[in-house]
């Protein structure tokens, strides 16, 4: 299993200009190493729906690639989402999901089939055309670049050690940028981000 | 696996005018689960090439798609059911609304014919347990525009397919509040344009 830095700490290394679009237990880890105009936290928004969201960013914006790292929690809510996915060809779509079996913001409950659930077997199943199912931070490591370049869209199940980030405000006294304004004030920060020539 | 073969969908000339408008003010794609009202409108949508069409599993998936396509820079529109509005609630709440995205939905109504028929305005009925339980009454009728009050969106009705003015003002109101805005389509595409001094 890994634990969150040793997903995030290589992912910032290797991130260039790449949307990273978080979720639920993962925003504020990320947020405290990476400030980026184009990371978007969909945090204080709508429960399940962060791989949907990204997949818009993705069929917006073919040309750049967009990192989700979704919660299987928030997974469950929209399994649906993996055959759009799929159906939308969204080659520069990388869909993590992370797998701590637990929601995590709410207190560790269970997700239903916790342990049991074989999301990479579901997104084969769903159609993706490369898929990783990962435990260890060097079998991570070793397949990131294939990961951030190879034609999607990517699923990249990970099995994750439980955290214990509790809820997620937006105000000022969160630590990551993206999550001290508005979820209207960041979306337009990072639409300015996205449309800038130079981003 | 083999593509099960496309039913055929009558395509009507006040479809084409529609679909044709909305390539006029810029709607990049539309995104959208398919009703019966709404088929002849997809068809013709399918067959412009200035317009994607994008097909979601569930209604607030498919919101929530087009937030992210908004959040990319694009200009999409959503067209789905009455029934599936009501699935969408957090889907739309917590992206389009949250983030005050100018989203256009262009959203059928189910059960208002059936309601008509039986001498009685669906917003403007009480729903009691007798409303809801009625086997001749379409609940989610009288469910439509209240809910859409709740949620704090703005509708117009559509009650004619070429009323094209309607239509612009939805998409004008949509960008200048910076919000969702619904156009309720309590109509069908059956008619020629030339019914409608057009064409």
């Amino acid at each position: 299993m890994l634990t969150k830095d040793e997903l995030l700490e290589p992912l910032a290394r290797a991130r260039t200009d790449e949307v990273v679009v978080t979720c639920m237990g993962i925003t504020r880890p990320w947020g405290r190493i990476s400030n980026h105009d184009l990371d978007f936290a969909s945090a204080d928004s709508a429960m399940g729906h962060t791989a949907d969201l990204a997949l818009g960013i993705a069929l917006a914006q073919p040309e750049r690639r967009v990192i989700c790292l979704n919660g299987d929690g928030s997974m469950l809510m929209t399994l649906g989402t993996l055959v759009t996915i799929v159906g939308a060809e969204a080659r520069n779509l990388v869909l993590f999901v992370l797998e701590n079996g637990a929601y995590e913001i709410t207190g560790n409950q269970p997700v239903p089939g916790a342990s049991g659930v074989d999301f990479p077997g579901l997104a084969r199943a769903a159609g993706f055309p490369r898929v990783y199912d990962l435990a260890f931070p060097r079998d991570f490591e070793a397949v990131l670049p294939n990961i951030l370049h190879s034609e999607g869209p990517v699923f990249v199940g990970v099995q994750m050690e439980r955290g214990s980030e509790g809820p997620i405000s937006r105000s000022e006294r969160e630590e990551a940028r993206y999550l001290q304004t508005s979820l209207a004030e960041w979306s337009r920060t990072f639409r300015k981000a996205i449309l800038s020539p130079t981003s | 696996m083999p593509t099960p073969p496309k039913e055929s969908v009558p395509l009507t000339r006040d479809a084409e005018v529609l679909a044709a408008l909305l390539a006029e003010m810029g709607v990049s794609h539309v995104v959208t689960l398919p009703d019966n009202t709404s088929a002849p409108l997809l068809e013709a949508i399918s067959l412009r090439t200035d317009l994607r069409l994008l097909q979601g599993t569930r209604e607030g998936e498919v919101i929530s798609l087009a937030t992210g396509l908004w959040l990319g820079g694009c200009s999409p529109v959503v067209i789905i059911q009455n029934t599936g509005l009501l699935e969408a609630g957090d889907g739309l709440r917590g992206t389009a609304s949250r983030m005050g995205a100018p989203l256009l939905m262009f959203v059928t109504c189910r059960g208002y014919a059936k309601a008509r028929a039986l001498g009685s305005e669906p917003g403007d009925v009480e729903v009691t347990r007798d409303v809801l339980v009625r086997s001749d009454l379409d609940s989610v009728a009288h469910m439509t525009e209240s809910t859409l009050r709740a949620w704090g969106v703005p509708f117009l009705f559509l009650r004619d397919p070429t009323d094209l003015d309607t239509v612009r003002e939805a998409w004008k109101r949509a960008h200048e509040e910076e919000r969702p805005v619904a156009l309720l389509l309590d109509t069908s595409f059956t008619q020629g344009a030339r019914d409608h001094g057009l064409g």
